[in-house]
């Protein structure tokens, strides 16, 4: 009875508990000795595995080496803890929980993350209060005509003045652009 | 009901005194896991420092769906198999293996206690053990040493309980013939 589950037994009997009862072939049965030899089996298929190893040579055989190998692996010795096992991982948890800890990404996972999250909201809901606010100013403030908009540009501080003079070239429109201040040449041709 | 579920939702929580609370609470069985699933290596106890810190590291995500102990016992293994993936690497690497089983001598230094039967029964297991196939190692493992029942181990293993018993079944079969010697003292 060396197989695996799922192959055909050893050409033993298939038992059975009965005419009319369940029919425990030996792969079934094994995987209840397997429970039956260390204690742990259940009521409802006890009576089938009784019947079965009863009348089944190899599972009767697969059963009592079973008990025999848990009888000595329960025997195992536990293996002692060392004295300084406890003052050493007091030392690694320590170091779990400094900020080497907090670099861990598990960290931030499960203990940050719902900080963060709440934190994002709060800017977020600021960020819309602010936008309302601006809105609202925007609206009381009496709006710019077309032509105010435009002699704002005239500012001969303002390199885009250049932009109205009338007989700015292209070098000096260029030059505004890049410098940010108005040219000479254009300032010079200002339009008053 | 989970035992520890307090001790586990404080922990969650922040809180060291909890969780140091379940360190003594487990630290004998981590770190008999890990002697048995390492053969008896020296490296043991470093394996099961890991486990804990680890543990404390992502106990903030443990949702309860299976009890600490089982949730333990699956972070421990992950850490053993990887530790044995590295270690099977650095072997084949530098052909540092000398015994085809995998029971290299090296792995542990010889030690005065190992002339205490206790020591040595405990050490010969631990070698039978490791000349079973992971699955197989495991399995039993949790079974018969860490006395873990079946669902638990279909839990922490992550396969039908089915499967469990299968491989408990083949792993002691494995076992029997090595364990012979213990079974007459």
């Amino acid at each position: 009875m060396g197989g695996d589950f799922g192959q055909p037994s050893s050409g033993q009997p298939r038992a059975d508990s009965g005419s009319e009862e369940t029919i425990m072939t030996c792969d079934d049965a094994r995987r209840m000795i397997a429970r039956r030899a260390d204690e742990s089996g259940g009521d409802d298929w006890s009576a089938a595995l009784d019947a079965h190893v009863s009348g089944c040579a190899d599972c009767r055989t697969a059963l009592d080496e079973q008990r025999e190998v848990v009888a000595v692996l329960r025997s195992r010795p536990v293996a002692p803890v060392s004295a300084t096992f406890s003052q050493r991982l007091a030392g690694r948890l320590d170091d779990a929980s400094g900020w080497f800890g907090i670099a861990d990404w598990r960290i931030w996972t499960f203990r940050v993350a719902p900080i963060a999250a709440a934190l994002a909201l709060v800017a977020l809901l600021t960020s819309s209060s602010a936008r309302t606010q601006t809105s609202t100013t925007t609206q009381t403030t009496a709006p710019i005509t077309i032509d105010e908009w435009a002699r704002s540009g005239l500012d001969a501080s303002n390199a885009s003045s250049v932009l109205w003079q009338r007989e700015a070239t292209t070098e000096s429109l260029l030059e505004s652009m890049v410098t940010g201040r108005p040219s000479a040449g254009a300032e010079s041709n200002r339009v008053r | 009901m989970d035992a520890d579920r307090g001790l586990v939702e404080a922990a969650a929580a922040g809180s060291r005194d909890a969780f140091d609370e379940l360190v003594r609470r487990y630290q004998g069985p981590i770190v008999n896991l890990a002697r048995a699933l390492t053969a008896g290596s020296a490296d043991a106890e470093d394996l099961a420092q890991e486990v804990f810190v680890r543990a404390w590291r992502s106990i903030a995500g443990f949702r309860g769906e299976s009890t600490f102990r089982t949730w333990l016992h699956r972070v421990a293994l992950n850490v053993i198999h990887s530790h044995r993936s590295r270690l099977g690497r650095f072997r084949r690497v530098f052909q540092a293996s000398s015994d085809p089983e995998g029971n290299d001598a090296s792995e542990r230094a010889p030690d005065q206690s190992d002339l205490e039967e206790e020591l040595v029964r405990r050490d010969a297991i631990d070698r039978a053990l490791g000349t079973l196939p992971d699955d197989l190692r495991d399995a039993v493992t949790l079974r018969d040493i860490q006395g873990l029942d079946y669902r638990e181990i279909a839990a922490a293993l992550q396969v039908p309980i089915g499967t469990v018993e299968s491989r408990i079944f083949r792993a002691r079969q494995r076992l029997r013939p090595l364990l012979e010697p213990l079974r007459r003292r």
